[in-house]
């Protein structure tokens, strides 16, 4: 295939830095929205190399064997909504991706023996709601169908967002207004009000039954430095919601073999389009001159020159560490620092000799998605202490046992129990060195109230503190999405005004992780970033024809 | 290292020279600039005018903000910040600037000095510590330091300067170059004298130890005397300002972190300022912004204006065949030249010197409101220079 960019630049850089290797683009970063974005530049016709400082694949969305021979995906566990797009045109399947489960269901149990059931299928849990309030059963449609509605308005707005930049002038305002002309007038006005919520108090106004308020509202902070009652949670949920409707496969996927077959499958993949994927080259500077970038250099001194730079790290370790504020503005760099960045997600794995019980759930139920978030309040009060630097005392846990879905995981009756656990700081009161004992006996006992078994059941286990996560992938602030979700972090706000997906301050270099535009483990942010900078390619080869 | 933060508003506070400037003032009539109040007047606008340009003036400038930038990553911060090359500036010697925002709006003027190998002082107008002060974060060898107060500064310009300060004893400060700038004692008073052009004259910038500000000032007033020196206040500084065609941020332009209205912030190319703006060098704020062209259509000019008729006609609207094309931001009859000279903004395309327009200006007149309509000629600038 014939390179987009014109050869006669890459061999006029090569003869004037003494250079290892030179190519069309270079991916910073090997995660998994680094990896898509590579398979579809090369795909393109680019010459790609993707640099990887650690050893293997994936970034936050690997797996890993944690003992007694039990594996285990180490952090990010579930595919909530993985672009099936992706899956078909990088054909994953061909390169090994297979699913163990799809369409988790998620059951909320409250510790005294009930437990609410959200089934993929609407009126199965309409049916079982009925035990709750006859009220919430025959709301429950209608608020799934809104979440929808409202949930793929706000997509349209946020990848709309990304691609048009930042909305300086009146015609930018008007298209993007147009974005979500996808609403009727009337759902127009409550989008705005939707979006501004808290999810507290549109679940409030919705639903009377605490415990199914509880299931809904978890989804609105998971992963989040809020709480369900702290204003525009609800963007969030909506956005949950939205990314479900628009994934066909329905939602929350487990991967077969853990993370890493998904990591294996992305690399394979760009591999077979042509990409080189190396692992072990730690990028420790990303080149500029004269605003334009031109390449990057190893930790081992080497250097690796391309026009374009597409970076998986997160923004503040793009620009602060790799680029170097010499090259930046004032205002940009404000805006970086100012984003809020930190973590309160922890990963807990336990690897346990035997499914353990749960108060009001059966064995069968256990290959559901368990939520324990009894109530908005509960959540809201696990949430507060992390504002004061200290962990939940009940925190809120999202658990699965995907050892019950994917047997390869595990011998002997062995189960391993995967949670995301919150809130846990990135930085907590007196240090996470004195204070990580104690913050695992607390994960522990508080689990307990659920799973009294629980306790004697594990064998050995790990916990995966925000700032363990940091250390681990490289991620300033250990945050899932790189940076808090929130309306003032979205779109073309996100990371700042002016240097996301759609284009950096630095020419040639784009954000292609979930920093860059829109988070989450789905390939999307790749594959935003990819689309951009051929955009930008294809417009630039234009007019440099125009010029000739 | 650790930050001195940005000092708040403090209350106004007299020069360190307003002992001796109150001595030499008849009026009375103070105004403010900054934390300090100056001379508005000291005898009369014509005496003190003529002075300076028939002879030498003395002006207090210590209300100029100064800020001292040391450190290893001094350097690179500047260059940084201001858009000429700062990696060019030789020790001991100087140079105007600009400084943008990230939209390559220019934020405020200002003056550099290179003290040392790593030691620089920034003389602005206006206060823009808290700009200086975000944009340094994330450099880890830097030291800002507003030392406006620690340091008096007076302008001696005109004709005479140089002959006074020798006459004074601050011998070989007549030898500086332009622009260069240089410790002397006098006795046993330090003072770093720098040899700079402004206001249309040559002259230079002294800075002294508040303490010793009293001295100097006697010093100077008493070498002067037979030089036909005299004290010249802000009214007259700014006549002789506006005929030397230099902008007053506040008054020309308003500066990009002020301006309120997304339209009025201007470039450095609006500005007339181009030859400041060093798109060669390193990046700096706001080289993005301009290299990617951020002129708008209907983008602006600062022009000069000869006006018929004796009196300003600051704020005057400017019209073309009826059509309104900009605003007088600055004027003043000029006793030299005859006539009443004016900083304009215009549209782009009204810039060429030599073309006719009308300037529309009110005022009162006995209460009553009149409208006078004056012809006008863009004309270059700037009006007068004595240096040459």
């Amino acid at each position: 295939m014939i390179s987009l960019l014109s050869r006669k630049t890459n061999t006029s850089d090569r003869s004037s830095t003494p250079a290892r290797d030179a190519c069309d683009a270079i991916i910073v970063g090997g995660g998994h929205n680094g990896l898509v974005c590579a398979a579809i530049l090369a795909k393109s016709g680019l010459k790609v190399t993707v640099l990887e400082a650690l050893e293997r694949l994936g970034g936050m969305a690997t797996g890993d064997e944690i003992g007694q021979g039990v594996r285990v995906s180490t952090c990010a566990h579930l595919l909530y909504a993985f672009d099936e797009k992706l899956v078909k045109n990088l054909k994953l399947h061909k390169y090994g991706l297979h699913f163990a489960q799809t369409r988790l269901s998620t059951i909320a149990p409250d510790g005294e023996g009930h437990a609410v059931h959200l089934h993929s299928d609407t009126w199965k849990t309409q049916a079982d709601l009925q035990v709750f309030s006859q009220a919430d059963a025959a709301a429950y449609p209608d608020f799934l169908a809104k979440m929808q509605t409202h949930g793929l308005a706000l997509h349209a707005l946020m990848d709309g967002g990304s691609s048009h930049g930042p909305l300086n002038d009146v015609a930018k305002i008007e298209r993007f207004i147009e974005l979500g002309q996808t609403l009727s007038g009337q759902d127009r006005s409550e989008f705005l009000r939707l979006l501004v919520s808290s999810a507290g108090d549109i679940l409030d106004e919705t639903f009377e039954t605490e415990l199914l308020k509880g299931a809904l509202a978890f989804d609105s902070v998971l992963g989040l430095n809020t709480g369900p009652r702290s204003m525009n949670s609800m963007a969030y949920l909506l956005y949950r919601h939205g990314e479900r409707a628009a994934s066909k496969q329905g939602s929350m996927a487990i991967v077969a073999g853990t993370m890493h077959s998904l990591a294996q499958a992305l690399g394979d993949a760009a591999r077979a389009h042509g990409a080189s994927v190396r692992t072990g080259a730690r990028v420790v500077r990303i080149i500029v001159k004269k605003g334009k970038v031109c390449g990057v250099e190893l930790e081992d001194g080497a250097r690796v020159l391309a026009p374009l730079v597409m970076s998986n790290a997160d923004p503040k370790s793009t620009y602060l560490k790799l680029v170097g504020i010499e090259h930046l503005d004032t205002e940009f760099c404000i805006g970086l620092k100012a984003l809020r960045s930190e973590g309160v997600t922890a990963k807990m794995n336990l690897v346990l000799n035997g499914l353990p019980s749960f108060r009001g759930l059966t064995q069968e139920e256990l290959t559901s998605r368990i939520v324990i978030c009894p109530s908005v309040d509960f959540a809201e009060r696990a949430f507060n202490p992390v504002k004061y630097k200290s962990f939940s005392h009940d925190p809120i846990y999202e658990i699965i046992f995907p050892s019950l879905h994917d047997a390869a995981l595990s011998s002997d009756n062995r189960h391993v129990l995967s949670a995301n656990v919150q809130y846990v700081p990135y930085a907590v009161e007196g240090g996470w060195p004195t204070r990580r004992t104690e913050l695992v006996e607390q994960l522990v006992s508080a689990l307990s109230y659920f799973a009294p078994d629980i306790r004697d059941r594990i064998i050995s286990g790990h916990v995966l503190t925000p700032l363990e996560i940091e250390y681990e992938y490289g991620c300033v602030g250990g945050h899932w999405h790189h940076a808090d979700f929130a309306l003032d972090q979205l779109g073309f706000l996100r990371p700042t005004m002016g240097g996301g997906a759609w284009g950096a301050p630095i020419a040639g270099l784009y954000l292609c992780g979930a920093g860059g535009s829109v988070g989450g483990l789905r390939g999307r942010a790749g594959f935003l970033a990819a689309e951009r900078a051929l955009a930008d390619l294809r417009a630039s080869r234009k007019r440099g024809s125009r010029v000739k | 290292m650790t930050k001195v933060h940005p000092p708040q508003q403090q209350a106004i506070r007299p020069t360190p020279f307003h002992g001796a400037a109150a001595a030499c003032s008849l009026t009375n009539a103070w105004r403010r600039w900054g934390d300090y109040t100056i001379a508005d007047v000291y005898t009369t606008v014509d005496q003190e005018y003529d002075a300076l340009r028939q002879h030498a003036g003395l002006m207090d400038l210590s209300p100029l903000r100064k800020i001292h930038v040391s450190g290893a990553d001094a350097q690179s911060f500047l260059n940084r910040l201001l858009t000429r090359n700062v990696a060019a500036l030789a020790l001991r010697r100087s140079c105007n600037s600009v400084f943008c925002d990230d939209a390559g709006h220019v934020i405020g003027l200002a003056h550099l000095l290179r003290l040392n190998v790593d030691k620089y002082e920034i003389l602005t107008e206006e206060n823009h510590a808290t700009w200086f002060w975000n944009s340094s974060a994330g450099y880890e060898n830097l030291h800002l330091e507003v030392v406006t107060h620690e340091q008096g500064i007076v302008g001696l310009f005109g004709k005479r300067a140089t002959d006074i300060l020798a006459f004074a004893g601050i011998s070989g400060a007549g030898d500086l170059d332009i622009s260069a700038h240089d410790s002397f004692m006098v006795q046993r008073v330090k003072l770093r004298v720098m040899k700079t052009t402004s206001l249309g004259e040559t002259g230079y910038f002294l800075s002294v130890d508040p303490k010793d500000a009293l001295f100097i000032w006697e010093l100077l007033m008493r070498a002067g005397q037979s030089h036909g020196a005299a004290p010249v206040g802000w009214r007259a500084q700014d006549i002789c300002r506006i005929e030397s065609g230099m902008l007053r941020a506040g008054t020309d332009f308003i500066g990009a972190n002020d301006a309120c209205h997304g339209n009025r912030p201007r470039t450095p190319y609006e500005l007339g300022l181009a030859d400041s703006v060093d798109l060669e060098k390193d990046h700096f704020v706001g080289l993005r912004a301009l290299t990617m062209g951020v002129e708008r259509p209907g983008r602006t000019c600062q022009v000069g204006l000869r006006v018929e008729g004796v009196e300003p006609i600051t704020g005057g609207r400017i019209l073309r065949q009826d059509q309104l094309i900009g605003v007088v931001t600055s004027s003043a009859w000029s006793p030299r030249l005859g006539y009443v000279v004016a900083l304009a903004t215009v549209t782009g395309g009204h810039e060429a010197p030599g073309q006719d327009v009308d300037v529309e200006y009110s005022t009162l007149v006995e209460l009553e409101p009149q409208i006078w309509s004056l012809k006008a000629q863009i004309i270059e600038k700037p009006f007068y220079n004595n240096t040459l």
